[in-house]
C-alpha cells in the first residue's frame, strides 16, 4: 500500500525568551493508505498538537510532513487553503455543523469551497450519503438531530471530497456510547470500503479498540506503538489498557 | 481593585465592541450641537433686521424638533447598548460568580457609561464646534451671501442643551444597565452566549405567496396617492384614498421584509449552478437568517429611510425653489434648509447606526462559523466576499425599496410645490443622493470592515 502521510522529525515549540514550551521533541511516523490510525496519550503529551500540525492549522517548528509526497509545511496562504479542501477531510469533537443549512447543505459545503462542479454537487452528496445510510436525515437542520446523527453527517462531510487523509479530533467525545459504536463502526466501512486513511486522536481506550494500529504519546514524543494485527477487538481492546497503565494511567 | 480601574480598562480593552456605540453617540451629539448653534452663528450679521427676526423663528422651531430629535436619538443609544450589555452578560456573570457583590459590578457599569458617555460627548461637541464653523460658510455660500467678517462662533447655549440632553439620557441608559443586571440570574448570565435559536420556517410557497402580495399592496398604494394627488391633503371626498395609501404602504413594507428572506431563498436556490457555487449558499442562508430575525426592524429602516429620502429632498428644492421666487425670502429658504437637512440626516443616521449594530452584534456568533469554514480550506478572499455580500444586501435591501417609496412620494409632492415655483428635479436627486452615499455608504463600508476583520481575525 502507499504512504499517504509520512511525518519526520517534527518538533513544535510555543513562547520563547526563557519560558519555552516543547509540545513536539522530534516525531516520527508513517500512515499508509487504508489504514485507521489512532493517537493516543495524556493531556499535554502532544497529542492534540501533532493533529494540529498535520492538518495546515498549526506550524511545526522543525521537521516535515508529507501528504502524498507533498511538504505542507512548505505551503503558504493560498495553497494552504487549497490543499486543506482538496487533500484533507476533519472531523471536529463538537461536530462543528452550521446551524442555519440543512444536513445535506453542510455536507455540499466542503465541496462548494473546493470548487467541485455545481451541477455535479448533487449527485455527489447523495452518493455519500447513500454510502454512510444517512439519506433520511439529510432535510434536517442540526438542531433537530441527535448527537450520533450530527457527527455522521460530520464524517460524510469529512469524505466528501475524497481527500487523501481524514483528521478527527475526539470525535466520539460528545457521544453516549452507543451512538459512539455506531459511529467507529461507520468508520471501519469507510475505512473497508472506500479505502479512506482515517488519524484518529482520542483518549478513549474504546474508541482507540476500533483502530488497526495505534500511536501512544508521552511528553511530546512516541512512546509505543501497538498493531491490531489478528487480535479480535476485545483482545485489543486489553492491550490498550495494559500500555494506557504503563504510561501513568492519565491517558484514560 | 476599585471599580474605576476595572471600569477603565474594560473600556480600554473592549474598544471594539464599544466603537459603535462611540461612533453613534458622537455623530448625535455633534449634529445636535451644529443646528441647535445656528442661532448665534456670524452668517446672521449679514441677514437684515426682519430676515434676523425670521431667523429667530426658525431657531424656536429648532428647540421644539430637538424634543423630538433627542427622543429619537435617545431610543438609537439604548438599542445599542443593549447589544453591547448583551456580548457583555458572560464577563457579568463571571465577576458574580469570583465573588463579587452586585453593587460593586453595578458601580463597575456605571463607571463605565460614565466614561464612554463624557468621551463621546467631549469628542462629538468638539467636531459639532469645528463642522458648525464650515456649516456658516457653506451656508453663505449656497445663499450667495457675502461674509463681511469672520469670526469664529461657539454657542453657550447649544452647548449647554446638548449635556443636558445627552446627559439625561446617560442616565436612562445607566438606570437600564443597572436595572437589567439585577434581574438577570446567575445561569442566565454565564450562558448568555449559548443561545439556541429555533427558527420558525415559513414553508417556501408561502412567503413567495405573501411576497406577491406584499409587492400588490406597495403597487396599490402607489397608484392610489398618485390617482388622488395633492388633492387628497385638501379635498374630503379624496382623503380616504390618501388614508388607505399610507395604511397600505406600511402594511406592505413590513410584508415586504416578512417575505422577502424566504422568496429571495427559493429564487436562487432553484439555480443550482449558483447555489452551488463557492459560498453562496452559505451566504444566502446566513441573509436569510438574518432577514428571518430582523424583519421588524428591518421595515422601520425601510420607513425611516423613506421619511428621511422625502423631507431631505424636497426640503433642498422648496429651499431652492423659494429663492428663485423671492431674493428676499433667502431666510426663510435658509430656515426650511436647516430644518429638513436636520431631520433628514438624523433619520439617515438613525437607520443606519440600526443596521451597523444589529449587524455587528452578530460578528462573535459569526467568527465560529468563519472558523469552520477556514479549516475545511475555504481562502481568505472567499471569506471576505461573503461577509461583503450579507452586509451589502442587507444594507441594501431597506434602502432600495425606500427608495422606490421616495420617488412616488416626491413625485406627488413635488406636483402641489411646481405650482408654486418650478423644482430643479435634478439638483435635488443630486445633493440628496451625495448625502445618502456619503453618510449610509460610510456606515455600510465602516460596518463591511469591522465584520470582516472579526471574520478574519483568527487566521
Amino acid at each position: 500500500m502507499q504512504t499517504i502521510l509520512k511525518v519526520r522529525d517534527l518538533e513544535k515549540v510555543y513562547g520563547g525568551r526563557g519560558n519555552v514550551t516543547h509540545a513536539l521533541r522530534g516525531i516520527s511516523f508513517d500512515v499508509r493508505q487504508g489504514e485507521y490510525v489512532g493517537v493516543m496519550g495524556a493531556s499535554g503529551s502532544g497529542k492534540t498538537t501533532l493533529l494540529n500540525c498535520v492538518s495546515t492549522i498549526d506550524t511545526a517548528t522543525a521537521g516535515t510532513i508529507l501528504i502524498e509526497g507533498a511538504d505542507v509545511t512548505k505551503l503558504k496562504g493560498g495553497e494552504l487553503a487549497h490543499f486543506r479542501c482538496h487533500k484533507l477531510g476533519f472531523i471536529f469533537q463538537d461536530y462543528n455543523l452550521l446551524d442555519t443549512m440543512t444536513a445535506f447543505e453542510n455536507i455540499a459545503l466542503a465541496l462548494t469551497i473546493a470548487k467541485y462542479p455545481a451541477k455535479k454537487t448533487e449527485q455527489r452528496v447523495r452518493e455519500v450519503a447513500a454510502q454512510l445510510s444517512i439519506e433520511d436525515i439529510l432535510d434536517k437542520y442540526p438542531i433537530q438531530m441527535s448527537g450520533g446523527q450530527r457527527q455522521r453527517i460530520a464524517s460524510a462531510r469529512a469524505i466528501v471530497t475524497n481527500p487523501a487523509l481524514v483528521l478527527a479530533d475526539e470525535p466520539t467525545g460528545a457521544l453516549d456510547s452507543k451512538s459512539a459504536r455506531a459511529l467507529l463502526e461507520s468508520f471501519r466501512a469507510m475505512v473497508a470500503e472506500l479505502q479512506s486513511t482515517i488519524l484518529v486522536v482520542t483518549h478513549d481506550p474504546f474508541s482507540a479498540s476500533y483502530c488497526d494500529r495505534i500511536l501512544f504519546m508521552r511528553d511530546g514524543k512516541l512512546f509505543t506503538e501497538l498493531v491490531r494485527g489478528t487480535d479480535n477487538r476485545k483482545a485489543f481492546f486489553d492491550k490498550i489498557i495494559e500500555v494506557v497503565a504503563v504510561l501513568g494511567g492519565e491517558a484514560a | 481593585m476599585n471599580p474605576f480601574t476595572v471600569a477603565v480598562r474594560n473600556v480600554r480593552k473592549s474598544f471594539r465592541d464599544y466603537g459603535i456605540y462611540f461612533l453613534t453617540v458622537m455623530l448625535g451629539v455633534a449634529l445636535f450641537y451644529i443646528f441647535n448653534s445656528i442661532n448665534s452663528q456670524n452668517i446672521m450679521v449679514d441677514l437684515g433686521r426682519d430676515e434676523l427676526m425670521k431667523m429667530v423663528g426658525v431657531g424656536r422651531m429648532m428647540d421644539t424638533l430637538s424634543y423630538f430629535v433627542v427622543t429619537i436619538l435617545a431610543f438609537l443609544i439604548l438599542y445599542a447598548n443593549s447589544f453591547l450589555i448583551r456580548r457583555r452578560k458572560k464577563e457579568m456573570g463571571l465577576y458574580t460568580i469570583l465573588g463579587m457583590k452586585k453593587r460593586k459590578i453595578s458601580s463597575i457599569l456605571m463607571w463605565e457609561t460614565f466614561l464612554v458617555g463624557t468621551l463621546s460627548l467631549a469628542v462629538g461637541l468638539a467636531i459639532g464646534v469645528f463642522l458648525s464653523q464650515g456649516m456658516a460658510l457653506l451656508t453663505a455660500k449656497i445663499f450667495g451671501l457675502s461674509i463681511t467678517r469672520f469670526a469664529f462662533s461657539f454657542s453657550v447655549d447649544a452647548l449647554y442643551k446638548s449635556v443636558k440632553y445627552f446627559g439625561i439620557t446617560f442616565l436612562v441608559v445607566t438606570a437600564f444597565n443597572v436595572i437589567n443586571l439585577n434581574r438577570q440570574k446567575l445561569p442566565e448570565l454565564l450562558y448568555a452566549d449559548k443561545k439556541t435559536t429555533q427558527m420558525v420556517k415559513l414553508p417556501l410557497w408561502a412567503s413567495v405567496t405573501l411576497f406577491i402580495l406584499s409587492a400588490g399592496m406597495l403597487a396599490a398604494a402607489y397608484c392610489l396617492i398618485t390617482g388622488a394627488g395633492m388633492n387628497g391633503f385638501f379635498e374630503e371626498a379624496r382623503r380616504w384614498a390618501l388614508e388607505a395609501s399610507i395604511l397600505l404602504g406600511i402594511a406592505g413594507t413590513f410584508l415586504f421584509f416578512f417575505a422577502l428572506s424566504g422568496f429571495f431563498l427559493k429564487l436562487i436556490s432553484g439555480i443550482k449552478r449558483i447555489y452551488w457555487k463557492n459560498l453562496n449558499a452559505f451566504t444566502l442562508k446566513q441573509i436569510n437568517s438574518k432577514i428571518h430575525t430582523t424583519w421588524i426592524s428591518m421595515s422601520f429602516v425601510c420607513l425611516m429611510l423613506f421619511l428621511s429620502l422625502t423631507t431631505f429632498s424636497l426640503g433642498t428644492s422648496m429651499s431652492i425653489a423659494i429663492r428663485a421666487y423671492d431674493v428676499d425670502e433667502t431666510a426663510a429658504a435658509v430656515g426650511v434648509t436647516y430644518i429638513t437637512t436636520y431631520i433628514g440626516i438624523v433619520f439617515l443616521i438613525s437607520c443606519a447606526s440600526v443596521l451597523a449594530v444589529s449587524q455587528l452584534s452578530e460578528a462573535s456568533d459569526n467568527q465560529t462559523r468563519y472558523a469552520l469554514l477556514f479549516k475545511l480550506g475555504a481562502s481568505s478572499k472567499m471569506l471576505a466576499s461573503s461577509v461583503f455580500k450579507q452586509n451589502l444586501i442587507y444594507f441594501a435591501a431597506p434602502l432600495i425599496l425606500a427608495i422606490v417609496h421616495a420617488f412616488v412620494a416626491v413625485n406627488v409632492l413635488s406636483s402641489m410645490v411646481n405650482a408654486l415655483a418650478t423644482l430643479n428635479i435634478f439638483a435635488m436627486c443630486v445633493i440628496t443622493g451625495g448625502v445618502v452615499v456619503l453618510i449610509y455608504g460610510g456606515y455600510f463600508l465602516t460596518t463591511y470592515r469591522n465584520a470582516r476583520k472579526t471574520a478574519l481575525r483568527e487566521f
